[in-house]
């Protein structure tokens, strides 16, 4: 029983580290768009994605691609946890409004991740 | 929005409506479960609205998916005890947890559309004919498996067994998306013979959980519960 409960605590605390080790983007639905409509990641790493719906309904953000269906309610936030992903560009779009909101997750090798974070602190 | 409204409703009711046209078929003698089922899922969804917004925020935001695996595990579960035997009960069940799921869905498309310029009409056209295209799926669906069952009766199981499949590969679904299993890389990509965004692919989701691009534990689940559920199924025939 005592291995089971050190066992049962042990698999939280992996999980807890594996959720906070990721690192946050911010994907923002406004007037049923997304905003990056581009969003860049960097490959093989878990990230997690914070979805702000500013729009006052409900939006489901989709994506075949990446296997992901998340609902977030109008003037709320939900968080969405991905990868480790391949290089490539993995399409979404908003399920209740596929018209406007569409996206791109571009996921950027690693040597591509850290020219573009270099330019963009200059 | 009239075309996407009909899109919405057709893939939310079928898995309700494939699993009430099984269910259907298995228990012909009987029709209790559907009345208590009904009841009870129209008491949720009355119940539960008001509580959608805490729910949806609760464990970082990851509250709405807690209560899908739920939903998917009871319907999963169910079909384990209906075919052990507790057909009543295990119907009630498993109708419930997917009248819930497709209840919770259609309602926060509803929330999108109702009251907004130009669309509410729109959103009732569709809903009206989506409705009216899921329904008489469901009527073909409930007579051709009762022709299959002429022939034989491993078809049913073998339905049941698809049904089950689908409810394993989406709580592995679901909890990948929330971070509570990992998300491997995917073991083929059929999405150019059969796209998600068709119209038969969208069928085969609702149908048997149709994954373009699955992983390995996704795979695994799926093969698990559709193993466990045909072997039950055979069991319960006396033929294993």
């Amino acid at each position: 029983m005592t291995l089971l409960y050190r066992s049962f605590i042990l698999c939280c605390a992996l999980m807890s580290c594996n959720v906070f080790s990721r690192q946050e983007f911010v994907l923002v639905i406004k007037d049923h768009l997304f905003s990056p409509s581009h969003l860049y990641v960097p490959q093989g790493q878990k990230i997690k994605i914070r979805l702000l719906n500013q729009d006052a309904t409900p939006e489901e953000f989709e994506s075949f691609a990446l296997n992901r269906e998340k609902v977030v309610l109008g003037q709320s936030e939900a968080v969405l946890y991905l990868g480790p992903l391949q290089a490539g560009e993995y399409g979404f779009f908003g399920d209740f409004h596929p018209d406007s909101a569409k996206g791109t997750l571009i996921v950027l090798p690693e040597n591509e991740w850290i020219q573009r974070q270099v330019e963009h602190v200059d | 929005m009239l075309i996407n409204t009909v899109l919405v409703y057709i893939r939310e009711l079928l898995p309700v409506l494939l699993l009430l046209a099984t269910l259907l078929r298995l228990q012909h003698h009987s029709r209790r479960w559907l009345w208590q089922s009904t009841f009870l899922t129209a008491v949720m969804l009355i119940v539960l609205p008001p509580w959608l917004g805490d729910i949806t925020q609760l464990a970082d935001g990851t509250g709405l998916e807690w209560l899908f695996i739920l939903a998917h595990l009871s319907t999963l579960i169910a079909l384990f005890i209906l075919l052990a035997g507790r057909m009543n009960s295990a119907s009630v069940l498993a109708l419930c947890a997917q009248a819930l799921l497709c209840g919770i869905n259609l309602l926060l498309y509803g929330l999108t559309n109702i009251g907004t310029d130009n669309s509410t009409e729109s959103f009732w056209l569709g809903a009206v004919l989506g409705v009216g295209i899921g329904a008489s799926i469901a009527v073909i669906w409930y007579q051709l498996l009762a022709e299959m069952e002429r022939f034989n009766q491993f078809f049913l199981g073998l339905m049941l067994a698809l049904i089950g499949a689908r409810q394993g590969i989406e709580t592995v679904t679901l909890l990948g998306q929330i971070d509570m299993l990992p998300s491997g890389e995917a073991l083929w990509d059929s999405s150019a013979v059969v796209s998600e965004h068709t119209e038969v692919g969208v069928f085969f989701q609702a149908w048997f959980g149709y994954e373009a691009t699955p992983d390995m534990v996704q795979l695994s689940s799926w093969l698990m519960s559709f193993i466990l559920i045909l072997m039950l199924w055979q069991w319960r025939r006396g033929k294993l």
